[in-house]
């Protein structure tokens, strides 16, 4: 270390040093100190603005958004029957809901097996395909046979007969099976089952033998339900041709119309028929007195002692929700019906649902066993789900299978096919085969059908237990059949606690900018953000967007004082509720392009999609240069309204082919064989293959169709550039015979301009380019023809633009975002001169303390010089 | 072996070295004072290494007086050395400078 003037160390004055000691504990501190205090009530302050700002942008939110102006309360007055939720669209009122029926899911049932683990028929690999459609014509149900003889005479006794547990009415008077239809009828509420009466028919043979009627004394009269056809005194000889005379006659015919009897065939040729269609006993009564001949089965010539034979006719009857019918009762066949459970389809047709896909469960022998056919229907997730139940019968276990779907056009078909073309495992076709309109191996204990119900009187049905838009906006989620009364109304109050809070939300920002950047003349402080300009221009950014009218608006209201926003002199916001409740009253569907961005097209085909943050308001004109299409292949002749597959039929079927080229794109497809019209061929063909589960799984699916002049044509779904199809025969049917030598067509993508500037079309959407006011605005027209199609309006609501606007306020570069940023460093920046100086004062501290070591060390040493010294001085003075 | 007069010789320089370190001391020198001091030392340890020599006469004259001169020396700069290391051992052991800091700045 140098040496200077009076001092230590680096030539530090020493006084000088040890005020700047002194002042050490003091001045430099308190400066970071309170620097850095300062600094930190300024990021606060901007904290608090920020969150404000944030808070308000929350407020915004429910404003912002179409949904909040379109939302309804609805309330049911019975809601263990129905609740409703109602959606954009929907229309206040009352509306009467009856449902008389539940949709439900079929459910079939395999007959009884002693074993869950047991194989199954032969082992030979085979497959299930399920196919999905209506079941129409015919009934479900049990048919009886025709009623005794002794029932048409004395009745159907009384306990004879039960219907699922409830007893039927039947009596002595119960003898034809229209009285019996009747009776079982009357109790259909309990029962859940209809009775039909059949029509009730003579013998064909009846009238084979009819010898002239000689009538030697006495009387001869033929009666047939009643009405006299023929009588003879003697005097007259009734013959075949008399009796079809007579039945040419109008009195005879009124007679029997009367009766409810037709009549078909005729005496003379033998074949003469009476039917009742109501069900009725025909009684054919020959009353014979005295000495006659000839007459009904007997030669001329042969004695006739009169005759009386009884036509009857049998039930059939229906379950009206598809489920089995129990017969039971002391005597059931004096109704012509057997005791025990039963049902199946009589005389019904399956009608595929080409909407929904058809599945294939292929069966390894493996698989043949109950369990194991169970698992592998559930594995092929083919729209079925299977279970087993057991009934505790000898036979117990039983095979459950219920389509996933509900609704009358989810009813099961289920085909058993040998896998490959090879042979069928008639063990699993004997268990598993089922249609309708055929072989039907399982039970059906539940039927397919649909929701039915009356909305103010109006009928509709729906495939489902939620019943959508049968009040437009609505969806009703229905549990039980009964009467209720909903309500929908509009859902005024969270419009306008929305608007309050956004009030509030507003004022509270206002508020907290104002105290932060103000001065205060009472108090005579200024807030910590006094004066700056940055927090100010947020304020007034805010005031001028609620100030301006929302432009672009075809309505009745474009500011906030319509609505009863207004400022206030002090710069805040208050709401007259009077005013907002008048304003929702008459204008409610205006309020929401008040606050929120909306965007809509004039033409009623084209929807509008979105915007972006760069799209501006305005109205665009929309022209369409060229429609969206789907790739398609379409026959190049007609069908011929019957086609056949054959057994065995495979195509290859290219779908929405990718550049590169997908595999998942390309599937091998089994055609079912069979004997198809048109409509059935193309339902058949779609179905096929959307069950193809990797298309299902990729979006990829079809739609099929035949025109009015019988050409066939599969489309891909998807609309534009990217959609295409192409089929290649495999094994079994050529595609050529449904489709001749076509060649498929690409789709193609929309094309048009919006605004008067080229967009970009994607399928069926279209997007206008950047750089016009119309940049972002996507649209979607799915039908209808090129050229002008009207205007895409859209425009910012308040909400929208302060949302915008506040995200500009805190978000990444934004003012407050900067000075928050400036703050930190600047904290920082102190934090390191505090750490700089800190360093100093332990240097400083270090030479002290060396010097202080060094001086003690030296005293030391001073003190034994001078013991030495005066050591010495006393040596001398002893020796003088 | 030194001889007398090299003995009262080396106790005058002595003298002379001990009125520097007072005048440092005066002039809170203290990097000079501690070298004179080392100075003083090394000339004592001379002196104990040569033995005692009994000096007679004019030498022994001479060593009294520069004793006598020294021993007083002695005095005042300690009078003036102690208050100083009083204030510096206080700024030493003191460490509310650092406790501020550290209430300031967690650190």
């Amino acid at each position: 270390m140098g040496i200077s003037s009076p001092g230590i160390g680096s030539g530090l004055d020493i006084n000088g040093l040890v005020s700047k000691l002194m002042a050490a504990e003091s001045a430099p501190l308190n400066n970071y100190d309170s620097k850095t205090a300062d600094y930190q009530n300024k990021l606060q302050a901007y904290g608090k603005v920020s969150a404000a700002v944030g808070t308000f942008q929350g407020a915004l939110t429910k404003l912002n958004s179409a949904d909040t102006f379109s939302a309804l309360t609805s309330s049911s007055s019975n809601k263990d029957l129905l609740t409703a939720s109602a959606g954009a669209g929907a229309v206040p009122g009352k509306y009467k809901i009856n449902v008389s029926q539940l949709a439900q899911a079929q459910s079939l049932m395999t007959s009884g097996q002693s074993s869950n683990t047991k194989q199954i028929g032969d082992g030979a690999k085979t497959t299930l395909t399920f196919q999905f459609g209506g079941i129409g014509g015919g009934t479900f149900g049990v048919a009886g046979s025709a009623l005794s003889l002794a029932s048409a005479t004395t009745g159907i006794a009384t306990g004879s007969l039960t219907i699922n547990g409830t007893a039927i009415s039947t009596n002595g008077t119960t003898r034809s099976a229209r009285d019996l239809a009747a009776t079982i009828n009357d109790e259909t509420d309990t029962t859940g089952v209809t009775a039909k009466a059949g029509i009730t028919s003579t013998s064909a043979t009846l009238f084979g033998t009819f010898g002239d009627v000689a009538v030697t004394s006495g009387n001869y009269a033929l009666t047939v339900g009643g009405v006299q056809l023929a009588s003879s005194d003697g005097s007259t000889t009734v013959t075949a041709a008399t009796l079809d005379t007579a039945l040419g006659t109008n009195t005879v015919k009124n007679q029997l119309a009367a009766a409810n009897i037709t009549v078909t065939g005729s005496a003379a040729n033998g074949d003469l028929q009476f039917f009742a269609a109501d069900g009725s006993n025909i009684s054919v009564t020959e009353a014979v007195s005295g000495t006659v001949t000839g007459g009904i089965g007997l030669a001329a010539g042969a004695a006739n002692a009169g005759s009386d034979t009884t036509a009857t006719a049998g039930i059939t009857l229906s379950s009206k929700d598809g489920s089995q019918i129990l017969v039971g009762g002391n005597n059931p066949a004096a109704a012509g019906l057997a005791a025990g459970s039963a049902g199946s389809f009589i005389g019904a047709g399956f009608t595929q649902d080409g909407a929904q896909a058809s599945g294939t469960v292929t069966l390894d022998t493996k698989d043949q066993t109950l369990q194991g056919i169970r698992d592998a229907i559930n594995k092929a997730n083919v729209g079925v789900t299977a279970t087993i139940v057991s009934d505790g019968s000898t036979n117990p276990y039983h095979l459950v299978i219920t389509s996933n779907k509900t609704g009358e056009k989810s009813a099961m078909k289920i085909t058993v096919d040998g896998a490959d073309g090879g042979p069928v495992n008639a063990g699993i076709a004997s268990l598993l085969a089922y249609d309708p309109n055929g072989t039907q191996a399982l039970t059906q204990t539940s039927g397919a059908q649909d929701t039915k119900l009356t909305m103010n009187g109006i009928a509709v049905s729906s495939a489902d237990t939620t019943v959508d838009d049968i009040i437009q906006g609505v969806s009703l989620d229905l549990s039980q059949t009964g009467s209720t009364t909903l309500t929908v109304s509009q859902d005024t109050s969270s419009v306008k606690d929305a608007i309050n809070s956004f009030v509030k939300a507003y004022n509270d920002l206002n508020k907290t900018i104002s105290g932060l950047t103000g001065y205060n003349a009472d108090t005579k402080t200024g807030g910590v953000l006094q004066g700056d300009s940055a927090v100010r221009s947020i304020q007034t950014q805010l005031r001028r967007a609620l100030g301006n009218n929302v432009e672009g608006l075809d309505s009745n209201l474009s500011n906030l004082s319509q609505i009863g926003v207004s400022f206030q002199r002090d710069g805040s916001l208050a709401l007259d509720s009077t005013k907002l409740s008048k304003a929702m009253s008459s204008n409610f569907s205006d309020i929401s392009g008040l606050f929120a961005a909306v965007g809509a097209a004039s033409d009623g085909n084209i929807t509008f999609d979105k915007s972006t943050a760069a799209t501006k308001p305005g109205e665009y004109a929309v022209n369409i240069t060229r429609m969206a299409s789907q790739g398609t292949l379409t026959g190049a002749n007609p069908l011929s309204g019957s086609t056949t597959i054959a057994a065995n039929t495979t195509w290859t079927i290219t779908l929405n082919q990718t550049d590169p080229a997908s595999d998942k794109k390309v599937q091998n497809i089994k055609i079912p064989a069979g004997t198809y019209a048109n409509d059935q061929l193309a339902s058949m063909l779609r179905a096929a293959i959307n069950g193809n589960a990797t298309f299902a799984g990729g979006g990829d699916a079809v739609e099929t169709s035949v025109d009015s002049t019988g050409h066939l044509s599969i489309s891909s779904s998807k609309y534009g550039s990217t959609s295409n199809i192409a089929i290649a025969g495999v094994t079994g049917t050529a595609v050529s015979d449904l489709f001749g030598g076509a060649t498929p067509a690409v789709g193609t993508d929309i094309e048009g301009t919006i605004g008067n500037v080229a967009a970009t079309g994607n399928g069926q959407s279209l997007t206008a380019a950047a750089g016009s006011p119309a940049a972002g605005i996507q649209i979607t027209v799915k039908t209808g023809t090129t050229g002008d199609r009207g205007t895409v309006t859209f425009s910012q609501g308040y909400a929208y633009q302060l949302t915008n606007l506040a995200a500009s306020f805190t978000g990444k570069d934004s003012v407050l975002n900067s000075k928050t940023d400036g703050l930190n460093a600047s904290i920082k920046a102190v934090a390191k001169q505090r750490d700089a100086f800190s360093d100093h004062l332990t240097q400083l501290e270090a030479m002290y303390k060396k010097q202080f070591t060094s001086l003690d060390t030296m005293l030391q040493s001073m003190q034994s010089t001078q013991s030495y010294l005066t050591q010495q001085l006393a040596a001398l003075a002893a020796n003088a | 072996m030194m001889t007398n007069t090299e003995i009262a010789s080396l106790y005058e320089a002595m003298v002379g070295i001990t009125d520097q370190m007072l005048a440092a001391a005066t002039a809170a020198d203290w990097d000079r004072l501690l070298q004179l001091e080392h100075q003083c030392a090394a000339c004592v340890r001379q002196l104990k290494d040569n033995g005692d020599t009994p000096l007679a006469g004019q030498e022994r004259m001479r060593k009294v007086n520069a004793i006598r001169k020294m021993l007083d020396s002695d005095r005042k700069i300690r009078d003036l050395t102690q208050p100083w290391m009083a204030k510096l051992q206080a700024m030493i052991s003191n460490k509310t400078v650092e406790r501020r800091v550290a209430r300031a700045y967690g650190v």
